[in-house]
């Protein structure tokens, strides 16, 4: 069994992104930029090769009218550039995706999927202590979520 | 008597719920949230109504229970008025810590629902029991079971805090709990809708002034809105019983604001 990962972004304005950064900017943190993506970490059987070329196309992930994606291996760096200091990867406690592992395996032919992991990716100009007071005031309620700085 | 409808944007019920206020003698003003010249401090009572207070980014509620107008309701609550979050506006009030006010931090959740039929957003007509002490919006009810509607995605009521529903339940502060047609309380599908502890649909800080209810009582506030209902259009009119919560809300600021 194999591990990737499936990292979703917006060409488009990201209004969320937007309003996340005023909200923290009122709330007296410094940011210069902030980026939200959507996380997917496939467990697959099978064909890593096959999948990968395939799992990028399925458009109720990726809609490439409005975004564009990232595949990597749960291992591999990601790309970073100058204003990128901590990532918040952010998930729902009990959430096991089971309608789009659904979708996925019985509506659009990925019967080799076994489990899927599912979140938001915050990307933050923050040293990892401001992301983590950032997570736990704004962007995640522990009481259903869960979150780690990557 | 004079009550501030908060109004985010995004939120939708603010004329349906400022109506049901009115119905029971209260002047409801609907204030938009950043109408910064409004004396805010000068309403008797405010309520926090439905609908998507900025489109639920990050998650429902979080957003608007950053705003600079809660504060204001924070400590405006903290002067005993009575302050009611209503289905969005109760997401709204757990993400600002007032519910359930115990600590300094956010105790619980209005988490994705739980239901075996769907994912999502579910709206269906479901029953209610108060089951605490007189608080801000029960003085009204008994035993009574108010049929009124829910129509959410997030209205699970969850918390890592395995000690907190024992203390909820110590102070009192479980308002109304979802039930059958006789009032027992099942906790299963579908008599609780969304998988919440204990059957909870509202919950009261512990001074009892603020609340946050899951479903709708301005959608129950006469009897023309409830379904099944035959009778002539004069007794449409009649009151239903989620105007109870409302008249409850009138007569506490009558004797304690």
């Amino acid at each position: 069994m194999f591990e990737t990962e499936l990292i979703v972004r917006l060409i488009i304005p990201d209004n969320t992104a937007v309003t996340t950064f005023h909200t923290l900017e009122r709330m007296g943190y410094k940011l210069r930029r902030l980026n939200r993506e959507n996380y997917y970490k496939f467990y697959v059987d099978g064909n890593e090769k096959e999948f990968v070329k395939r799992i990028g196309k399925v458009d109720i992930l990726v809609n490439y009218n409005k975004n564009r994606y990232t595949i990597k291996k749960p291992d591999e760096k990601f790309e970073d550039d100058e204003l990128t200091n901590t990532r918040v990867l952010v998930k729902n406690i009990d959430d096991n995706a089971s309608s789009l592992v659904s979708t996925l395996k019985e509506r659009l032919g990925f019967k080799n999927i076994k489990k899927i992991e599912r979140g938001v990716l915050w990307t933050l100009d923050v040293d990892k202590k401001t992301a983590k007071e950032i997570a736990e005031n704004l962007l995640v309620n522990k009481n259903y979520q869960e979150y780690k700085l990557i | 008597m004079k009550i501030a409808v908060i109004w985010f944007p995004g939120n939708n019920c603010e004329e349906e719920t400022a109506r049901a206020i009115e119905s029971v003698g209260m002047k409801a003003e609907i204030i938009r949230w950043n109408d910064y010249d409004k004396k805010l401090d000068k309403y008797d009572g405010y309520v926090v109504p439905g609908g998507w207070a900025y489109e639920d980014r990050i998650r429902a509620g979080v957003i608007a229970a950053k705003d600079s107008v809660m504060n204001i309701i924070r400590e405006e609550a903290k002067k005993g008025k009575p302050v009611l979050g209503i289905c969005n506006g109760a997401q709204v009030l757990v993400e600002s810590g007032m519910i359930p006010g115990l600590k300094e931090e956010i105790e619980i959740a209005l988490a994705p629902n739980k239901n075996p039929i769907i994912n999502g957003y579910y709206c269906t007509w479901v029953r209610i029991k108060n089951t605490a002490r007189k608080n801000a919006f029960n003085m009204f009810l008994k035993d009574e079971i108010i049929l009124l509607p829910v129509a959410h995605a997030e209205g699970r009521f969850a918390t890592r805090d395995k000690k907190l529903l024992d203390k909820l339940k110590e102070n009192n502060q479980i308002a109304f709990r979802y039930c059958d047609e006789k009032g027992d309380f099942a906790e299963e599908f579908p008599v609780n809708p969304n998988g919440s502890i204990h059957n909870i649909a509202a919950i009261t800080n512990k001074e009892g002034n603020v609340m946050s209810i899951m479903p709708h009582p301005e959608r129950a506030t006469w009897k023309k809105q409830i379904p099944g209902f035959k009778g002539t259009f004069e007794e449409a009119e009649g009151p239903a019983l989620g105007r109870k919560i409302f008249e409850s809300m009138k007569r506490y600021i009558e004797e304690n604001v």
